[in-house]
């Protein structure tokens, strides 16, 4: 280990894939264990109705369930979730209103998020290039899974897991935008 | 077809479900085993999802239950061993010895605080998540993550970067 590569702990934690790939494919294992054919006697899972979701909805899941830890990684700071329901309100612009996204509907999730994209957008150009592409592409990427789950719900409104996945959806987008603030604060304290 | 759907979530997921089984019990076929626990008891548990949390915050919780499970089940489930570097994808590159040892330092660490510092300090939860997921105390979980974090850096020879 040569400490020059690293420089400290959190980046050689922060170079750390979080998505390993198994050796082998595991589903058919979980996929005979959760059989309705098997499960059928008993309540539960087996007698809910799932929705068909196209092949692109999973895979605009797929990729939206990558967008966070990379831009995380990309700009180094931690999860902006858990700043925002620990500390409700943070020092940075971004982060002024308490945003609860368990009622994202409300006026003041709208107004709070609308906030949040305002200051990305004043603030993605103070990003160096790779890195603005990087958060561009990932924001892309969330907004395509956004309109898919909004499809996908306007066929199934009363889904539950899709409510649930576009609740996650809102989430990464804020994210997303709370750690671009958060990110380009230095740089506006050095201009002060 | 029922399992169709929730294969797709299983597809989105098996990622950092398995990464983080793996790295919580440092054997590969240990770590398939707690995966395809954890997605079981996911597809049981999910008619009950509230949404009060993160879909994937919620795998997460169920995946290191299946782990503590395997645990006890395992007792011990292993004792200080070496994180299987096999199962590791290695990146390609001048940075893939430096992530190995990083993994191989990260399996060496007591199981505690080897825990507390998968969650927080990779997977980006919060104290109080992991304190729920892991059946600790909060303060338990931040002690020991400052024991990891000390005990990692000790054995990777890099410097803390003071808060």
């Amino acid at each position: 280990m040569n400490s020059d590569n690293f420089g400290s702990l959190d980046d050689a934690l922060a170079r750390l894939p979080r998505a390993l790939s198994p050796a082998r494919d595991l589903w058919p294992a979980i996929a005979q264990a959760i059989d309705p054919g098997a499960t059928r006697a008993r309540p539960g899972p087996a007698l809910v109705r799932w929705p068909r979701w196209p092949v692109a909805l999973a895979a605009s899941l797929a990729l939206a369930s990558l967008v966070a830890a990379l831009s995380w990684s990309v700009l180094r700071q931690p999860p902006a979730s858990a700043r925002l329901a620990q500390d409700g309100a943070a020092s940075a612009p971004a982060n002024q209103t308490t945003v609860s996204f368990e009622s994202p509907r409300t006026a003041a999730f709208v107004s709070a998020r609308a906030a949040l994209e305002t200051t990305y957008k004043e603030r993605v150009a103070m990003l160096a290039p790779a890195t603005r592409a990087r958060v561009q592409a990932d924001l892309e990427i969330i907004r395509k899974a956004n309109a898919d789950i909004r499809d996908a719900l306007s066929r199934d409104p009363a889904s539950p897991l899709l409510q649930q996945l576009l609740l996650s959806i809102w989430q990464q987008e804020i994210e997303l935008y709370t750690d671009v603030s958060q990110a380009t604060e230095p740089m506006l304290t050095r201009r002060t | 077809m029922v399992g169709a759907d929730f294969e797709a979530l299983y597809r989105a997921h098996v990622g950092q479900v398995y990464g983080l089984c793996l790295r919580l019990t440092g054997q590969a076929a240990l770590a398939e085993d707690c995966t395809q626990d954890c997605f079981i008891a996911a597809w049981r548990a999910l008619p009950g999802f509230e949404g009060r949390s993160q879909f994937s915050t919620w795998l997460h919780r169920i995946a290191v239950n299946a782990v503590l499970t395997q645990r006890r089940r395992r007792d011990p489930l292993r004792e200080a061993a070496e994180l299987d570097a096999e199962a590791l994808q290695r990146p390609n590159g001048a940075e893939a010895a430096d992530t190995l040892d990083v993994e191989r330092a990260l399996g060496r660490l007591p199981p505690g605080a080897r825990d507390v510092l998968v969650l927080v300090g990779i997977y980006g939860h919060s104290h109080e998540e992991s304190a729920a997921m892991l059946g600790i105390a909060v303060g338990t979980s931040k002690a020991q993550l400052h024991r990891a974090r000390q005990l990692l850096a000790r054995q990777l020879g890099i410097g803390l970067e003071t808060a």
